[in-house]
């Protein structure tokens, strides 16, 4: 790995987990848990965008565990990470075929695919199956978050970083 | 090619959107009933009346995981406090709908309204 890719790639990682701790000390928006405003999903965007899967891949990676250690909260670890691998596997294809303008529909669809995978998450966890009617809930302020996100990251894109 | 992938995606948004905007729309209004259950981690550690009048009663649920203590006073049923790390718990507010329970999920803990014995039953069966 190149030195200029490498370094790239922590200074991503480390926006992200700024963003991500930052995140965590503002009030929640919406007392249902699992709401969340998802901003370090910015730099998973740009990440998809411009290295290989298998770096975007390492940096999220990096950002969960490392998240995990800031927060000091384990058992977020799992929920954070079943809904990072489930938005992954969704933005990751679209994110090939779709132009950069067009960020905020990846995004979009990867924040339902996120709730999905928490939501399984929470259920198998807790063995309370009704915990699925959570999920619109959370899909629907998944839509408004990852709309905003992918727009601010179309613009880091395309006005920041492209130039 | 890729204008039919974009096409193809905000429809898919769309989709999504109006079914997550149905789906919370029937899961807010549908109100709860006269009892509720505490589950924790899988288990009913508590039942009894939505509502108390009078005294709040206050039921401590302690497990390995931490502790809620959960209050049942003239309004309904709330989180009172908790030592999980997010407290979205506490600031959820006290139970309304029959579908969306109070939920710790750091602490594997469910508020919900129990179903009532006659609940999916039917009404009356003729002979």
């Amino acid at each position: 790995m190149k030195t200029r890719k490498l370094t790239a790639m922590a200074l991503m990682t480390g926006a992200a987990l700024m963003i991500h701790y930052v995140e965590s000390l503002l009030p929640a928006l919406v007392p249902v848990p699992g709401v969340k405003p998802g901003l370090a999903n910015i730099v998973t965007l740009l990440a998809l965008y411009m290295f290989a899967p298998r770096d975007a891949l390492l940096i999220v990676a990096a950002r969960l565990i490392l998240g995990a250690f800031v927060g000091g909260s384990f058992s977020a670890l799992l929920y954070a990470a079943a809904g990072s691998a489930v938005s992954l596997a969704v933005m990751l294809p679209l994110s090939r075929v779709l132009p950069p303008r067009y960020m905020y529909l990846a995004s979009i669809l990867g924040a339902a695919g996120h709730n999905l995978g928490q939501i399984a998450v929470a259920v198998a966890v807790t063995r309370t199956p009704s915990l699925v009617v959570y999920l619109p809930v959370l899909t629907l302020s998944g839509c408004i978050a990852g709309a905003f996100t992918g727009f601010c990251a179309s613009f880091a894109y395309l006005r920041l970083i492209k130039k | 090619m890729r204008n039919k992938t974009v096409r193809a995606c905000i429809f898919a948004v769309l989709a999504v959107f109006l079914l997550a905007l149905a789906g919370t729309v029937l899961t807010l209004r549908r109100d709860g009933g006269e009892s509720i259950e505490i589950v924790s981690d899988g288990t009913v550690v508590y039942s009894g009346p939505a509502k108390a009048e009078g005294e709040p009663v206050y039921v401590p649920v302690q497990t390995e995981r931490g502790m809620n203590l959960v209050r049942i006073d003239a309004e309904g049923v709330c989180v009172e406090s908790a030592d999980c790390p997010g407290q979205e718990c506490v600031s959820s507010g006290y139970l309304k709908s029959a579908y969306l329970p109070v939920v710790c999920l750091p602490h594997r803990l469910v508020i919900r309204f129990a179903k009532t014995p006659g609940e999916g039953a039917p009404d009356a069966v003729s002979e």
